[in-house]
């Protein structure tokens, strides 16, 4: 008798959950950034009831039909539960499929994450403890990274490109992963911005503000060599090109929209006033455009950092350095001798 | 086994890390800051300083826990809608909406030092003085309601001043405008318990804790100047037949640049462009300005004051010990008397270390304020020909734009008339001459060379 012939494949359905909790993820994001933007914390009093009924249970007509502050709120945490499930769904495929163990440890790891999140969501509701508030706004966007990750490693590619050696490898890995990190520290000077105690006094605003246009001009600067980098290094792969180009791309819209954002919650600074349409320019508190831009800005933050991680994993992944001095002996040789 | 150790350990270090958070995100709850400047202005010492705080927690609470007296005037449930911190319920009613749409810019206290006031140009409204710019009423009176919700509903363009029409409905716009007069008259008050303090208390004496005079002696006076500003309106007659023609334009613009009638162009220029006078603070930055040229000097030569108190001292008791007409006993009183004379100074001085630079800190760089250029056809306090009859006919109170001045030379009114019937006379020329000038504001943008009209070249054309 002939075994069948072995099958070292993994099942593709962990990898199909991790997309879809990116996918779910990014949504539930804007969401939480919409709860910020209209103040809507504390538009349920309760947790994790919503006004005294089960969060799946609260009527759908006084939810879509309400006021607008529980519409978004109620909706964050339909969205946040529903990530959850999915994490659940995540974990479960992980074992119940065949794949490398330390998946489902990370699996666990990332489920770990969304119920952590999702207390302090709640605490902060309880407590309305508003600095929690943007702890808890900082570690979504740490649990989105963790689901991009998760994408990335379960891919198929992942387990079968096959590893290069190249010169300059070690810069290229840490200039990306050092541009993700500038990523996030972004995120977290801006929800500082947006969560700023409104007895901060002046001063307080006025250094992070600095701090984040300092950030910023750092981000383009890193974006810009690391593109550089990956597209004339010799580090031209399709898994490299792609994601940096979109960085680039969005970190573009991202200044813009880090500008409208100034201008629709304080107007245009001094320097236009002399012109057209600043000097006549009425700050609309709460409209639409001051609303969906601020949001959108805090999204886009998110997703820039999620693609630089992704751009981070990807390059250490790829690419090696070039072991140069392999016939020294090494330190653990020696101290075995 | 060692698993089995680190489980649980791991699930104290977790919830250990969520309570943390919770006790560090449980912010104190926000406090009304005192009003330093004018304390300095007064020279109020910590022990009366803490007096008026005593006395202003006690008329209008806690910015969480507002109260008010009723003889201030004030609609307690209003307040109590805008006060503390936000939260919404079921019916979409909104509580704490002061601190969800105003106090990043205003502040808690309404000192205008909000979180990101240092980036706003003009900074936001110190309420605390009571001056308010764009009203229907005379220069020095509050504004009305009616006012306060024109400027809640539609902003003030080109500045930093949103508009809420959207975000706000008309109870919310109410309860805010409510909160404004609250924090408003809360400001007044300080300030007249620190001038009451320094002007009327004789040297030692404790402010009174009485209703009688907290209520009656200090509040009422300040809460009559909100309550009766319905009726202190600008008076206001209706525009003359003309009003639009171009005689009417023409005869403004003569009075606008006749240094002798209405003089505008001091300020908004020759051109109108707003370049006359570049250098003029309005009184909340020139307030500020005085304070930190003075906390400076006092700051600098503390140490010198302090010698010098040392010195008088040294100089009396030298004194005092050859006057040989004195007993021992009254010398030994004397000097006693010297010395808590010399105990006061540098308790004085000492406080005046600890205040100064925390005052300091609660001021924004003073910066000068410019004359609008009356080209580009932006009017801040309403767009209206009233509203701009309103601005020229008081000015713009706490800035430099003053009210009109008289615009008809007695040479002009017949001699003949009775003194009655000149005044009346006066009366409906200064009228009609003021719409002449409301005429050629309005008139300006299109003019050649206004921002709107035909010629491009003077578009965004600089300033010098
Ligand atoms: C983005 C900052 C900002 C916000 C938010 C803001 N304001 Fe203002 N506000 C200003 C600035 C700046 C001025 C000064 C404009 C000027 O001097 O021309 C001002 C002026 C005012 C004035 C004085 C108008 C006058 O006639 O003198 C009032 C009253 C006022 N604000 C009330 C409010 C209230 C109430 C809210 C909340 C609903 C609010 N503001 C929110 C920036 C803001
Ligand atoms: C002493 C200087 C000074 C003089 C004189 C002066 N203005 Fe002004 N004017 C100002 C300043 C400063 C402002 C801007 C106030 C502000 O930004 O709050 C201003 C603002 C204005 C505005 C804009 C009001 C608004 O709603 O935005 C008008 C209109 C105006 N002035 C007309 C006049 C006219 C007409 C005269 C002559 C009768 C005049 N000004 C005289 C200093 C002056």
């Amino acid at each position: 008798m002939t075994a069948p012939p072995l099958d070292h494949s993994c099942s593709p359905w962990p990898h199909r959950l991790a997309v879809l909790l990116c996918c779910a993820t990014f949504p539930l994001l804007w969401v939480g950034g919409l709860v910020t933007t209209y103040d809507a914390g504390m538009a349920v009093p309760d947790w994790p009831n919503t006004y005294g009924y089960n969060l799946f249970l609260y009527p759908l007509e006084t939810w879509v039909g309400g006021p607008f502050d529980l519409f978004v709120e109620h909706g964050h945490r339909l969205l946040g539960a529903a990530v959850g499930v999915l994490a659940i769904g995540f974990c479960v495929t992980t074992l119940a499929t065949r794949c490398p163990a330390w998946w489902r440890w990370a699996a666990a790891g990332a489920l770990l994450l969304v119920i952590v999140q999702g207390l302090m969501g709640g605490l902060r509701v309880l407590f309305d403890a508003r600095a929690l508030a943007q702890f808890h706004g900082c570690f979504g966007p740490l649990f989105f990274g963790a689901c991009v990750a998760l994408a990335a490693v379960t891919s198929t590619g992942w387990r079968s490109w096959p590893v290069q050696e190249a010169k300059g490898a070690g810069g290229l890995r840490r200039l990306a992963l050092f541009t993700a990190v500038l990523a996030y520290v972004q995120i977290v000077l801006g929800s500082e911005l947006r969560h700023v105690r409104t007895d901060a006094g002046p001063r307080w605003f006025q250094t992070f503000v600095l701090f984040h246009l300092l950030v910023a001009a750092a981000l383009v600067v890193h974006v810009a060599l690391l593109s550089a980098r990956v597209w004339r290094g010799g580090f031209r792969s399709s898994k490299l090109t792609r994601p940096v180009t979109l960085v680039a791309v969005l970190l573009f819209a991202q200044l813009c929209l880090g500008g409208a954002t100034w201008v629709t919650n304080y107007g245009w600074p001094d320097w236009f006033k002399d012109f057209f349409p600043a000097a006549s320019y009425v700050v609309q508190a709460k409209g639409w455009m001051q609303a969906n831009l601020t949001t959108a800005h805090m999204a886009l933050g998110s997703l820039i950092w999620g693609l630089a991680l992704l751009v981070a994993l990807r390059a250490g992944r790829l690419y090696q350095p070039r072991a140069t001095h392999s016939v020294q002996p090494t330190r653990a040789l020696g101290a075995a001798a | 086994m060692k698993q089995r150790c680190v489980k649980p350990r791991f699930w104290v270090v977790l919830v250990g890390t969520l309570g943390l958070a919770v006790g560090c995100g449980k912010a104190p709850s926000p406090r009304f800051d005192s009003n330093l400047m004018v304390m300095d202005k007064y020279d109020i010492s910590f022990e009366q300083q803490q007096d008026i705080a005593n006395a202003l927690a006690a008329l209008f609470g806690t910015p969480d826990d507002p109260y008010v007296p009723k003889e201030s005037g004030l609609d307690k449930d209003k307040i109590k809608l805008a006060a503390g911190p936000t939260k919404s319920d079921k019916a979409g009613v909104h509580t704490g909406l002061y601190r969800e749409h105003c106090a990043h810019c205003h502040g808690i206290s309404g000192n205008g030092m909000g979180p990101t006031a240092a980036f706003l140009k003009p900074y936001p409204r110190d309420y605390r003085e009571g001056w308010f710019k764009f009203k229907s009423t005379e220069r020095a009176e509050m504004p009305t309601n009616a006012d306060l919700e024109r400027i809640l509903r539609h902003g003030i363009p080109g500045t930093s001043m949103p508009a809420f029409e959207v975000a706000l409905v008309q109870p919310e716009i109410e309860a805010l405008v409510e909160y404004v007069k609250y924090l408003s008259l809360r400001g007044m008050v300080e300030i007249e318990l620190a001038r009451q303090t320094s002007e009327e208390l004789g040297e030692g004496e404790r402010l009174p804790t009485t209703a009688e005079f907290l209520v009656e002696g200090v509040l009422k006076p300040q809460a009559e100047k909100w309550s009766s500003a319905e009726t202190k309106l600008m008076p206001v007659a209706a525009p003359p037949a003309d009003f639009g023609s171009p005689a009417s334009i023409a005869a403004g613009k003569s009075l606008f640049y006749d240094v002798n009638k209405a003089n505008c162009l001091k300020c908004h220029g020759t051109t109108a462009l707003g370049d006359g006078v570049l250098n003029d603070y309005d009184q909340w930055n020139k307030d500020v300005a005085e304070f930190r040229t003075k906390a400076d000097a006092t700051l600098a030569s503390l140490t010198e004051q302090r010698g010098k108190a040392e010195e008088d001292f040294a100089t009396a008791v030298e004194a005092l010990g050859a006057d040989s007409a004195l007993s021992e006993e009254e010398r030994k009183q004397q000097r006693e008397t010297l010395e808590k004379d010399k105990a006061a100074t540098l308790k004085k001085l000492g406080e005046k270390e600890r205040m100064l630079p925390t005052a300091m800190a609660y001021t924004l760089v003073p910066r000068y304020i410019e004359p609008r250029n009356l080209r580009m056809g932006v009017y801040r306090g309403g767009r209206r020909p009233l509203d701009v009859y309103y601005r020229i006919h008081s000015g713009i109170n706490g800035t430099p734009m003053p009210a009109i001045a008289n615009l008809v030379a007695d040479s002009e009114l017949p001699a003949d008339l009775s003194e009655e019937e000149k005044a009346q006379r006066r009366q409906s020329l200064q009228t009609q001459r003021m719409w002449n000038i409301v005429d050629y504001v309005l008139s300006l943008p299109y003019e050649p060379g206004g921002e709107l009209g035909a010629d491009i070249s003077m578009l965004g054309r600089e300033r010098n």
